[in-house]
């Protein structure tokens, strides 16, 4: 099976080594035997991004996610497109506020989102940070993440997991992320498809490979469990 | 009276805190209580030099310090390395008199770049040194925009700005500004054409948003940068290295004053820059600084000299969560020439927080260690399982990578297996757990 990811702005949304998702994707479903090819899309570039199984964006700084979104505007009809066709689209960090209806910044101004979902993100002059642990209703394995942010985002219609520790979508723990047939959305930043081995596997079967559960790397699964065990230690003791 | 009793409650607090090992930052944390405005009120001396930044501002100020007092002149600074408000106002009330006079000739402050805004709300310095700033501890500090924006609510007009003019970021402060004094290092022979790193943050201008072209790098974003669409770009210098010499260990500053290097480090090149660029503004002779900072060896080393069995070793204090520094250290064993096993260790991500966040080993170039003079590489510690997937996306050959989460049962493994060079690279964090095992010479 031949699959082509798509990488978009690598070179600016690129803050908490998110390129590590992508490059974990590309090993593993070449593992699984998929023929994938991988593709950028750079900050000017103008290209057709039509046509790809898998998108992916990670997180800038407030200011460079403003310089994604003006570019990223003329892409809006190709991944709306996309993702009402059900293609696997992951957004990471504060990429995923893209999405939405606006973003309003710390000073008020206001940037028009892509509208593939009706939610919005307000941001602050408080920095959002920790560790955290998420539910994910498609796996009954807890994820492991990291938020850094400086926005709350409201009118989720359908959010992507439950936080066990960490901070949610507007508030400390609860509803987090958002969810659009299979594009999601979740301020985890970072590569999450490296230290939870359970999410690389759905994003793989989603893509249409065949028995994942064939191939695993030892160190990766291992290091999930350092993680996951050092975070609800952590729990226990915020309690 | 409030200050009178807050210098006291903080000198008490003090050596009380002596005693027990505790006592940079909770005296002043008590004196500000009992007296909230307490910086405003002591009377300081003429000359206020600050220096915040992402890495080097403990050694700047302490290589300064150094330098003055070597020339007769007095100085009041926190040695200790607490440079949030409650450690500045300990030094402070411990170094002015009952009544909150400082009687010395320069008051010289090490300031966390985050909170440095909450300092400087009570005075202003004179002389502002901002070393530069890049991505370093983003768990706490978000990402170095926002420590910009942070700094930049204590960027005062009537303060002399002293910039890295080499940091694009950096460099931001000075715009539409004339009391800027710029450092930095001329085309030299560390430089590369071409980015060596992970991740290029000055890819794009920090004015306009638009490809930011450089004629050279000296390491990572740092070099010779300009926009050809805003005409954003790298200043000229005031006082700059012009001659990089690391074969023989010494730099020339304004084309006449040589300086031997104890540490051929790029980083410790930019630290006597800003270190002789403060001196010269406080009145101190070119050459009699060049003298004093030549060799000059740092209190708080970032290297160890070591032995474990029969293998002589360096240690290279680098800092989690600062994937440059990480980058420097390999730069460095690779600049030695000696064939060598790297160990790499990271058990706790920080010594004074909790997190599991290994996000940042992404961005440390370990691309670098596929490299003749790296026979071996040693991945220890609690996270040594991230390390190994990391490393395993380089192209380093897997049989020269061996992974204990056990550092004790590495050294061992090290004494019977390693290179006859050791170099051990790893944070304050995580240093005794391998210290431990050697013998320091």
């Amino acid at each position: 099976m031949e699959l082509k990811l798509l990488h978009l702005y690598d070179d600016v949304m690129n803050l908490y080594g998110e390129y590590a998702n992508i490059s974990v994707l590309a090993r593993y479903l070449t593992d699984l035997g998929c023929a994938v090819s991988v593709d950028t899309l750079s900050l000017y570039e103008e290209k057709d991004i039509s046509g790809y199984d898998f998108y992916y964006m990670g997180s800038g700084t407030e200011r460079k996610q403003k310089l994604a979104l003006s570019q990223l505007a003329k892409y809006r009809d190709a991944l709306s497109q996309a993702c009402e066709a059900g293609r696997v689209m992951l957004f990471t960090g504060n990429s995923f506020e893209l999405l939405g209806d606006k973003i309003t910044d710390a000073d008020g101004t206001e940037y028009e989102g892509l509208h593939l979902a009706s939610f919005e993100t307000v941001e602050g002059k408080r920095r959002i940070t920790g560790d955290c642990i998420a539910s994910f209703d498609a796996l009954n394995t807890e994820l492991v993440g990291f938020i850094n942010k400086c926005s709350k985002t409201s009118g989720v219609e359908q959010p992507l997991f439950e936080m066990q520790m960490g901070y949610g979508n507007e508030a400390d723990r609860g509803a987090e992320g958002f969810r659009k047939n299979n594009c999601f959305g979740t301020h985890l930043t970072g590569p999450i498809l490296v230290k939870n081995p359970a999410m690389l596997q759905y994003v793989a079967t989603l893509l249409g490979a065949e028995a994942p559960e064939r191939v695993s790397y030892p160190f990766m699964v291992k290091g999930y469990e350092t993680t996951i065990s050092e975070l609800r230690k952590r729990m226990e003791t915020m309690k | 009276m409030r200050k009178f009793l807050a210098i006291l409650v903080c000198r008490v607090i003090k050596v009380i805190g002596g005693f027990v090992g505790k006592g940079t930052s909770l005296p002043g944390k008590y004196a500000l209580k009992l007296c909230p405005d307490i910086l405003a009120r002591i009377q300081k001396p003429k000359m206020i030099v600050a220096v915040t930044g992402s890495n080097g501002k403990t050694s700047t100020v302490e290589m300064i310090a150094s330098v003055l007092k070597a020339s007769g002149k007095s100085v009041a600074y926190n040695a200790e390395g607490s440079n949030q408000i409650e450690g500045v106002a300990t030094m402070m009330l411990n170094s002015c008199s009952l009544s909150g006079k400082m009687k010395q000739d320069v008051l010289l402050i090490e300031s966390d770049e985050r909170y440095t805004k909450y300092t400087f709300r009570w005075f202003h310095p004179t002389h502002y040194v901002i070393t530069n700033l890049y991505r370093d501890q983003l768990t706490r500090n978000g990402h170095p925009q926002w420590v910009y924006d942070a700094i930049r609510e204590s960027v005062f007009d009537e303060t002399t700005l002293i910039l890295n003019g080499d940091d694009p970021t950096v460099s931001l402060f000075g715009l539409g500004r004339e009391n800027v004094l710029w450092f930095g290092l001329d085309h030299n022979s560390v430089d590369t054409e071409k980015f060596v790193g992970a991740y290029n943050d000055g890819r794009y201008c920090p004015v306009c948003g638009k490809t930011m072209r450089y004629d050279y790098y000296h390491y990572n974003h740092v070099g010779s940068y300009h926009c050809d669409a805003c005409g954003f770009e790298r200043h000229a210098t005031d006082y700059t290295v012009t001659d990089v010499d690391l074969e023989h260990s010494k730099i020339t500053v304004n084309g006449k004053d040589e300086i031997s290097l104890a540490f051929r480090s790029i980083y410790n090149i930019y630290n006597i820059l800003a270190a002789y660029t403060v001196c010269i503004l406080l009145g101190i002779p070119g050459e009699k600084i060049a003298a004093l900072v030549s060799n000059y060896i740092l209190k708080n080393g970032r290297y160890i000299e070591f032995r474990l069995g029969k293998h002589p070793g360096t240690f290279l204090i680098s800092k989690h969560e600062n994937s440059i520094s990480y980058d420097m250290s390999f730069k460095y064993a690779i600049a030695q020439g000696a064939p060598c096993s790297i160990v790499v260790i990271v058990d706790a991500v920080s010594r004074k927080y909790f997190t599991s966040e290994t996000s940042w080993l992404w961005d440390i170039n370990f691309e670098q260690l596929e490299h003749p003079l790296i026979e071996n590489i040693y991945l220890c510690g609690k996270y040594c399982n991230d390390l190994a997937m990391r490393f395993s996306f380089t192209k380093i050959a897997p049989e020269k990578i061996k992974v204990f989460e056990d550092i004790d049962a590495a050294c061992a493994d090290l004494r019977e297996n390693g290179s006859q060079q050791l170099y051990a690279v790893t944070c304050f964090s995580d240093k005794d757990k391998f210290m431990s095992n050697v013998t320091v010479k």
